[in-house]
């Protein structure tokens, strides 16, 4: 166990480094490459007074190491500053926002994992044959869909020609009145059903279709096609060849012996595919009106708001930088090979 | 005289390849008796393994077959992947050259065991029992801790050992054991020759066994037949092919063994190099090299033919026997 | 020696890649889409109106003969803002990959090739950086350096060099090896010009490949870039600013918004699946499957 234990340690090492790189190049960016590093924070309206302000505020007229210090010590006791817009505390809008993207993330990137491991692996065993063309097709066609425009093809198709699933935002005004969601966890899904309130359960699952869809495209490409190629890979490995020669059941080979091999790149690409959803959110979820972090960010754009853009980057990363940590873990773990080392 | 297990009838194979099609086997004739171990020797490259892979139909999906291949009974050639998947396992195992590559590194060897166990026969009502009982009957003490393992934590030959015992699941007519020794050291090796000997004397098993190794064949074998490039050029008991070889390509890989000469004499060895399977000589395929060879060598390719009643030859100019 | 064996591998690899019907159809609409864009001014109906110039009378058009992919809410030709627009993306795409490419492949093969410190130094640093989430990182990086199509072009290149330097690192370990690249060292030839006389060409292969995907990702990312308002100002032609200007109009009048998305969902495809044939048929091990067991 010993060796588990070290790769365990050096893993969680690497992603500190990762984690302090990307608070010292946020610091860079909007300490030191900027002319006016002030105006980035006050917004170009400000009146000298705001200005002044914030140049105390920030320290700006302080060494810039001691800024860096300053900067780093802020973000440690998890002050990401505070939004230009509302003046609230970037973290505490993070902490709202975050529910809603989680919701369709987790919901996006479980679907991936399933279809795509269904795609990969079926593709893999009938490689070069019609199904495993399509399949190509469909998973390059996949990763290659800008995801807004393909939100907005599902609202014409789905709200505006067939009328099956409603536009956008998370919920009917009319439930938003009359069923409203007591929250607890923040999704809207799981919330409803553990209070009971049906009415709402039906409301907010029909919401989040179209968007979680749209977010899984991207991810079911990536993960099918990653699965596919260590499928074809695997059922080349002479284990499998020895237990068809050997009589074991085909089910048995295909979905237990390869599939669990197949799975370390499945893993690999959700951790990918974890990266491009937090960008990916931002696109679908303006599209959609979904209240969540891509939406914040978005305003925060258009706005010029610029701590909290700043804020999101260091939020998103660190909680990319921890998704991959868990992964990498959870893939060496699976492994006996590394395991047991 | 009884019914061989398998025989062998004129199996050709070929491959397409980018290059063009590969003729890989050519006219492969033999038979293996009941009990009986026979052995497949050749160069690296010769054929042996699509020959074993051809009777457990296992090629891959461009390669085109023909001939017969008749096991137990029936064609195996003609018999569908559903009902092959019955034979597989059941009446007939392969066990691989490298042990370490043929058990899954992701389960524990208990769990790979017993699914071959119940794969191979539903019936069997405590498949660990059972498991541990084949783990004893090649030669594990410790049969509950080796269970309990993964493929890595066990030596090359503990792993061959554990590959022969799912191999025996099915308690199979036929064990085909491709290389079983090459990746091992000698010591280990001495000991799995040993193990197929008596899986052959307690299941009543035949061995096809596919080596290079011609002393591995003089201790375990009953009868050899010798492969040359893709055809079978002479069979027969060991004894009788050792001393009293009729091919001169038998000669050849015979003469080469080091161990035949003293110190200071130069080994000898097969002039030229193994030609091309995109496009085989005509004839046999061995007369470019071969020191006996003539015209008509070059022209029609030799039958195997019995000079003894047990001892096959396919040769135009056969050695006789004081050469 | 050298020579024919490798005028026969790319005789395979080209055989193999006209055998693939799907890689022929991409690299076809790639070429229709390079062809026009060079030639935009010259074969587009509207020439100004692609640049921008609105025609209030005709807004709105649903498509027609004389605007076959409609008008636009400014009246414009939606076809010839489309053509127009692809200049801007083929531009994009190249700009990012090449700067990509010229800074990561160099940095790579030296890291790989004389190893030690230098190594050391450079892979943690891509490693730091490919550990971000590269997009997030663009984002940061232009709302900083000020929205604009230069700016997101510039973040994007410097979010994706790493990629570039592993990929090439990871091919001068192996073919530094070589006997070739060893007798160049006994004879004496300076490291650095075995770099780029030597290593470069011969690792070229999977950096093309991933160029070629990174066309397609590249066009994606900063036709999302300019979606959210951090790329291409109006009134650019660009498909991501046009998809995003269009969307409140989505359900009225449905071709402002979906041709221009069209069109990059068909360049981005028609890359992706150039790049996905070319490193099948490149790659040895996927050749291999084929011809042996």
């Amino acid at each position: 166990m010993a060796s588990f234990k070290t790769y365990l340690i050096k893993r969680i090492i690497l992603a500190l480094v990762v984690i302090y790189f990307v608070i010292t190049i946020t610091f860079i960016l909007s300490h030191v490459v900027p002319s006016d590093p002030a105006e980035l924070y006050v917004g170009p309206k400000a009146t000298a007074e705001q200005r002044e302000k914030a140049i105390k505020e920030l320290g700006l007229n302080q060494p810039i190491y001691i800024q860096y210090l300053r900067y780093f010590q802020n973000l440690v006791n998890g002050d990401l500053g505070k939004s230009l817009r509302a003046h609230t505390p970037v973290l505490h809008d993070i902490l709202t926002y975050l529910p809603a993207t989680l919701e369709i993330v987790v919901l996006a990137n479980i679907v991936a994992l399933i279809v795509g491991v269904a795609f990969g692996s079926y593709s893999a065993l009938k490689k070069d044959m019609l199904a495993d063309h399509l399949i190509r097709i469909v998973s390059v066609g996949g990763v290659s869909i800008p995801s807004f425009w393909f939100a907005l093809i599902t609202q014409l198709v789905f709200f505006g020609i067939l009328g099956i699933f409603p536009l956008d935002s998370r919920l009917s005004s009319d439930i938003q009145l009359f069923n409203p969601i007591h929250t607890i966890t923040g999704f809207y899904t799981i919330d409803a059903l553990i209070t009971g309130n049906i009415v709402a359960l039906v409301d907010s699952v029909r919401h989040i279709i179209l968007p979680a869809f749209v977010l899984a495209t991207y991810p079911i490409g990536l993960v099918t096609r990653m699965v596919r190629s260590m499928m074809v890979e695997v059922l080349n490995e002479n284990y499998i060849r020895f237990a068809k020669a050997n009589g074991f059941k085909d089910n048995l080979i295909y979905y237990k012996y390869a599939l669990k091999n197949a799975l370390t790149p499945a893993l690999m690409a959700l951790g990918l595919s974890f990266a491009y959803s937090i960008t990916g959110a931002f696109l679908v979820e303006v599209i959609f009106s979904w209240p969540g972090l891509g939406t914040y960010t978005v305003n925060a754009i258009l706005e010029n708001d610029y701590p909290a853009i700043l804020g999101v980057t260091i939020f998103g990363t660190i909680f990319y930088v921890f998704i991959n940590l868990f992964l990498d873990i959870l893939q060496a773990y699976l492994d006996p090979r590394v395991r047991l080392q | 005289m009884v019914e061989p297990i398998l025989s062998v009838e004129k199996l050709d194979v070929s491959f397409s390849t980018f290059e063009g099609l590969a003729h890989v086997l050519s006219k492969v004739t033999f038979k293996i008796n009941h009990k009986e171990v026979f052995a497949l020797v050749g160069e690296t490259g010769c054929g042996k393994t699509v020959t074993a892979l051809s009777i457990i139909k296992l090629l891959p999906r461009n390669s085109y077959v023909q001939g017969r291949i008749i096991f137990n009974g029936r064609n195996i050639l003609e018999l569908k992947e559903s009902d092959m998947v019955e034979v597989r396992g059941k009446s007939m195992a392969m066990i691989l050259q490298d042990p370490s590559s043929s058990l899954n590194p992701m389960f524990k060897v208990g769990e790979q065991l017993c699914d071959a166990i119940t794969s191979n026969d539903p019936n069997i009502k405590e498949p660990k029992r059972y498991a541990l009982e084949l783990l004893s009957k090649v030669g594990f003490k410790d049969t509950e801790r080796v269970f309990n393992s993964y493929p890595n934590e066990l030596s090359g030959g503990m792993q061959q050992r554990v590959a022969i015992s799912i191999s025996l699941t099915g308690k199979p007519t036929l064990l085909i054991a491709d290389e079983p020794t090459t990746a091992l050291d000698v010591l280990t090796q001495a000991q799995i020759i040993q193990l197929l000997k008596q899986v052959r004397d307690t299941y009543s098993t035949s061995v096809l066994l596919i080596t290079h190794n011609l002393g591995l064949v003089a201790t375990l074998c009953d009868r050899v037949g010798i492969m040359y490039f893709g055809q079978v050029v002479e069979i027969g008991p060991t004894y009788d092919l050792f001393y009293n070889t009729k091919h001169p390509y038998t000669k050849g890989l015979l003469q080469s063994l080091p161990y035949n000469k003293l110190k200071n004499q130069t080994l000898p060895t097969i002039p030229g190099d193994l030609p091309s399977p995109l496009s085989p000589p005509s004839g046999c395929r061995f007369y470019p090299r071969c020191p006996r060879s003539n015209e008509s060598c070059s022209k029609d390719v030799p039958e195997i033919l019995p000079i003894t009643d047990k001892h096959y030859v396919a040769c135009f100019n056969p050695l006789s026997g004081d050469e | 020696m050298n020579k024919l064996t490798l005028s026969k591998e790319t005789k395979i690899t080209l055989k193999l890649i006209k055998r693939d019907k799907l890689a022929m159809l991409s690299l076809l609409i790639i070429t229709f889409f390079i062809i026009v864009s060079i030639f935009a001014p010259f074969i587009v109906p509207y020439p100004s109106q692609g640049e921008g110039l609105p025609v209030p009378e005709k807004r709105f058009l649903p498509p027609s003969f004389e605007n076959p992919f409609g008008t636009d809410y400014l009246g414009r030709d939606v076809l010839s803002r489309v053509i127009f627009g692809a200049r801007i993306s083929l531009f994009v795409g190249i700009f990012v990959v090449c700067v990509a490419i010229i800074i990561g492949v160099p940095l790579g093969l030296i890291a790989g090739y004389f190893g030690g410190k230098v190594d050391d130094v450079l892979m943690r640093i891509t490693d730091v950086f490919l550990s971000f989430p590269s997009l997030l990182f663009a984002i940061a990086l232009v709302a900083t350096l000020g929205p604009g199509l230069f700016n997101a072009m510039i973040s994007l290149s410097i979010t994706w060099w790493p990629w570039y330097a592993r990929l090439a690192r990871a091919q001068a370990v192996t073919i530094k090896e070589q006997p070739y690249i060893l007798a160049s060292q006994v004879i004496g030839v300076k490291g650095l010009t075995i770099v780029f006389r030597h290593l470069l060409p011969n690792a070229l292969t999977p950096i093309i490949v991933q160029g070629t995907m990174d066309m397609s990702s590249a066009i994606l990312a900063e036709a999302g870039l300019s979606f959210i308002g951090l790329g291409a100002q109006a009134p650019s032609p660009e498909w991501g600013l046009m998809v995003s200007t269009g969307r409140i109009y989505l359900l009225n009048y449905w071709w402002f918004p979906v041709f221009p998305g069209l069109a990059i969902f068909l360049v981005a495809l028609a890359f992706n699946l150039f790049g996905d044939s070319l490193r099948d048929v490149l790659d040895p091990k996927s050749r291999k499957a084929g011809g042996q067991m």
